[in-house]
């Protein structure tokens, strides 16, 4: 008896070790079943890359690129001029103060009293009365041969940088048609420049309440009058450009710059 | 009762007699109850040793599942990420050509359910590129299986599917696919239908391409895309605006001999090839010979500065009056009539000055030469697409042979032959083979020398002088010191030439001060257009178009352009008549 419990013993031993190994064998199994998956499934994800990746390449292919670039982006290749040589040049563009560069304001002269481009271009700096501030004026001028030349006459006060709308509101139709008057003999001053009028800085000019965007003031905004539309009446004639050629009166005429911005 | 020997057993009374009797049976009872009870021992040992077994099997059979079993698992095919055939990239890992799963739509006829004229009917509309009618044809066919189209786009599978007919099939198989359509159709080729390389890089790199160990790594070549990109675009354009039979352009590294571009036109889209026609398929850059005219002028002065034969720039030649060599005549098309510095000869591309040089340096070091240069056999390089070039035997090699060859008449060459013998023109003298394929980084790359390094620095010159002050000035670039040379023959068709109808080049290198790539321009046949003034000449038509691709790849190829440089032209520079003549 004592014998056959010893087979026994044994023999459950070997059952239980058999079983444990063999839960263990399925355990492992299923990890590497698992690892196994993983992997397909970052194979799988790597093919879908690369079937995206040859979509984007077809679409984006070179041929189409250029064909953007031809008929819409126009971009070309930069040329000897763009390239600079050292920092030193670099540095050499940031030099003139921003003082020297007025903006292009507004143009008192009629184009026969333009001078030509070879005359001297005289640069005056003077205090003007009423802000006492320095101002720049680029005067272009052509010197008599004989006669003495005449005192710098500025055609026009001054007039600082301002909204497009305002600046034609400012003048009546009739005013634009009627002859201007004509410069000093011989001298051609275009431009101008500078530091904008308190009295035409528009945000200053309104309502304290409209200079926050609160919502009191854009249930407001709507009130306000409708900006005024040039019309060729009021527009200055473009110089060497014929009158003529205007469309006719009342119609709107867009400001922006041919070919837009 | 008991039997003994056959006979009842004696009464117990006798039983001391008998006793003796008795027991001499008794002994075999025993000996078979022992040998029943060892028999039966035995068979409990091995019971025993059959169960023992059994965990050692198990034992075994779990070390085999665990560690045998187990290894081949990661290396089954589903984990191998490479493409069934390899990726082609440009030098910048630019793919070029691919392979990726796609929709093929196929159908068994027989087992067709529904009526084959309304299948077609709803089938064309989803297959954009195919027409009711063939789609019918395939699904009435009395083959077992048809294709009606492959290639087909996911969404347009999934429609085909939802129509329901059991006996079209969709499957997915890998397919070429070219993602730059027609972009260097001619360098990379196609595959058929089978998945093998037909033509050009994919049938050169067949083996490599779609070998279980090198399937996995890209083929790179030497290709820039952006550069392949441009030169078809300027050459195209020369090509459609002159009418032309055909056209063909290369981009090479002086240094190297890699092809940094390399076009044909017409061209044609390597992922239909079967939908171009032959003339498309034609790769004129390496498989179509040319006499290409004036720009061999190039290599007859080297020659004759390799030899010796100038010994100077104010060298002067006759050419007051056309040349009459074995009852031909030769003539300038720019003529001066009169006695031309070497300079003068070529930035005028004169014949006569040429023939004259050709003639002093002789056939045989002309032809020693041209044989430096390759001039006398394929180019050495990948593509099976190339072409012998056509020269006289050298029994016909005479002095008119010597004199037509030294300004780019009577030999035709490859445009691939004349951009390799302008690297080593311009590069210091070295010749290096074209290749395909972008070099290891820090190899040192082979070469032969063919020019005196004297020599390609005065070409250089020279070759800057026709672009500044010769018949070459539409193909500057300002700041990228161009340097070149026109060629415009006349084009021979079965053996002759045709009036009126020029094969025109124009071969460049730039920056001349360092030369590092050089731009050949071939234009087969230009009709004349209002952009070139109805000229027909390379110095009217294909220059221009240098100038405009040399101005685009410049910068993408890291070639600074600078006006406040130039090459010394000092040394070359045509002197006045009046000095020339003294």
């Amino acid at each position: 008896m004592r014998n056959y419990a010893g087979s026994a013993m044994m023999l459950v031993t070997t059952m239980v070790a058999a079983v444990g190994c063999y839960t263990i064998n399925l355990k492992v199994s299923s990890e590497r079943a698992g690892v196994e998956s993983l992997r397909t499934q970052l194979v799988s994800d790597a093919r879908e890359m690369r079937n995206l990746q040859a979509e984007l390449r077809t679409r984006a292919r070179f041929p189409e690129l250029q064909r953007w670039n031809d008929n819409v982006l126009q971009m070309s290749a930069p040329v000897a001029g763009q390239f600079l040589r050292s920092p030193l040049q670099l540095a050499s563009y940031a030099a003139a103060p921003a003082a020297a560069k007025p903006g292009l304001v507004y143009t008192v002269t009629t184009p026969e009293s333009v001078a030509p481009m070879t005359a001297p271009v005289v640069e005056v700096a003077y205090n003007a009365p009423p802000a006492g501030e320095a101002r720049l004026i680029r005067a272009g001028y052509s010197v008599p041969q004989r006669t003495p030349v005449p005192e710098v006459a500025m055609a026009a006060p001054l007039q600082p940088a301002a909204p497009v709308e305002a600046m034609v509101a400012r003048r009546a139709p009739a005013e634009a048609t009627a002859p201007r008057r004509a410069p000093a003999v011989g001298v051609a001053a275009r431009a101008v420049a500078i530091v904008p009028r308190p009295a035409l800085k528009t945000p200053a000019a309104k309502p304290e309440r409209l200079q926050t965007a609160s919502a009191e003031n854009r249930a407001a905004a709507p009130l306000r009058p409708a900006a005024r539309r040039a019309t060729p009446a009021m527009v200055e004639t473009p110089r060497g450009e014929s009158s003529t050629a205007s469309p006719a009166p009342g119609a709107p005429v867009d400001l922006l710059p041919k070919g837009g911005l | 009762m008991i039997l003994v020997g056959g006979k009842p057993a004696p009464s117990l009374a006798a039983a001391p007699r008998a006793a003796p009797v008795n027991r001499a049976p008794v002994t075999p009872l025993a000996g078979q109850r022992q040998a029943a009870q060892s028999l039966a021992r035995q068979r409990l040992v091995l019971l025993l040793l059959l169960f023992l077994a059994v965990p050692a099997v198990l034992a075994l059979r779990l070390t085999d599942l665990a560690i045998f079993e187990a290894r081949p698992a990661s290396a089954r095919p589903i984990a191998n990420a490479a493409p069934p055939r390899a990726d082609i990239i440009d030098r910048n890992g630019i793919e070029l050509a691919r392979t990726f799963e796609a929709y093929a739509v196929s159908v068994e006829p027989r087992k067709l359910a529904g009526n084959p004229a309304v299948l077609a009917r709803r089938i064309a509309p989803i297959l954009t590129d195919r027409t009711e009618g063939e789609i019918y044809a395939e699904l009435s066919s009395k083959s077992q299986f048809r294709y009606i189209a492959r290639r087909v786009m996911p969404s347009e599978a999934k429609r085909i599917n939802d129509l329901g007919e059991p006996a079209i099939f969709l499957r997915r198989e890998s397919e070429r696919l070219y993602p730059n359509f027609n972009l260097a159709s001619h360098v990379i080729g196609y595959t058929n239908d089978a998945g093998h390389g037909a033509v050009a890089l994919e049938k050169a790199f067949d083996k490599q391409l779609s070998d279980d160990g090198t399937r996995g790594t890209p083929l790179q070549l030497s290709l820039d895309v952006r550069v392949q990109q441009a030169l078809e675009h300027e050459l195209r354009s020369v090509y459609l605006d002159q009418r032309a039979a055909g056209a063909a352009g290369i981009v090479m590294d002086v240094r190297t001999g890699e092809i940094l571009a390399m076009t044909s036109q017409p061209d044609f889209n390597p992922n239909a090839p079967g939908k171009s026609d032959d003339a498309s398929r034609y790769n004129q850059a390496t498989f179509a010979t040319f006499e290409l005219g004036s720009t061999f002028k190039a290599f007859t002065i080297a020659s004759g500065l390799d030899s010796g034969v100038i010994t100077s720039m104010s060298q002067t030649y006759d050419a007051s009056r056309p040349l009459v060599i074995a009852g031909k005549v030769i003539h300038d098309d720019h003529a001066l009539n009169r006695w031309e510095t070497v300079p003068e000869i070529f930035t005028h591309s004169s014949n006569i000055g040429t023939a004259r040089i050709a003639s002093a340096v002789g056939r045989d070091r002309q032809r020693a030469m041209l044989e430096k240069l390759g001039f006398f056999k394929q180019v050495d390089f990948e593509l099976g697409e190339r072409s012998r070039p056509q020269y006289p035997p050298l029994s016909n090699w005479g002095e008119l042979a010597t004199m037509t060859i030294g300004y780019g008449h009577g030999m035709a060459v490859t445009p691939l032959h004349l951009a390799a013998g302008y690297a080593a023109l311009v590069n210091g003298g070295i010749y290096h083979n074209p290749t395909l394929v972008k070099p290891v980084p820090g190899r040192p790359i082979a070469g032969h020398r063919v020019y005196k390094q004297s020599t390609s620095d005065t070409m250089r010159a020279l070759l800057r002088l026709v672009v500044t002050s010769g018949t070459g000035r539409k193909a500057d670039a300002p700041g990228y010191r161009v340097g070149g040379k026109t060629g415009t023959a006349e084009k021979v068709v079965n053996g002759r030439y045709v009036r009126g109808a020029n094969v025109s080049t124009f071969a460049a290198a730039f920056p001349m001060d360092a030369p590092r790539y050089v731009v050949v321009m071939m234009i087969d046949d230009p009709k004349g257009s209002k952009t070139s003034f109805g000229f027909k000449t390379a110095g009217m038509t294909i220059a221009p178009a240098t100038s405009r691709l040399i101005g685009k790849i410049g910068p993408l190829l890291g070639v600074r352009p600078d006006a406040t440089r130039d090459v010394d032209l000092s040394t070359v520079a045509p002197k006045a008549p009046e000095a020339v003549e003294e």
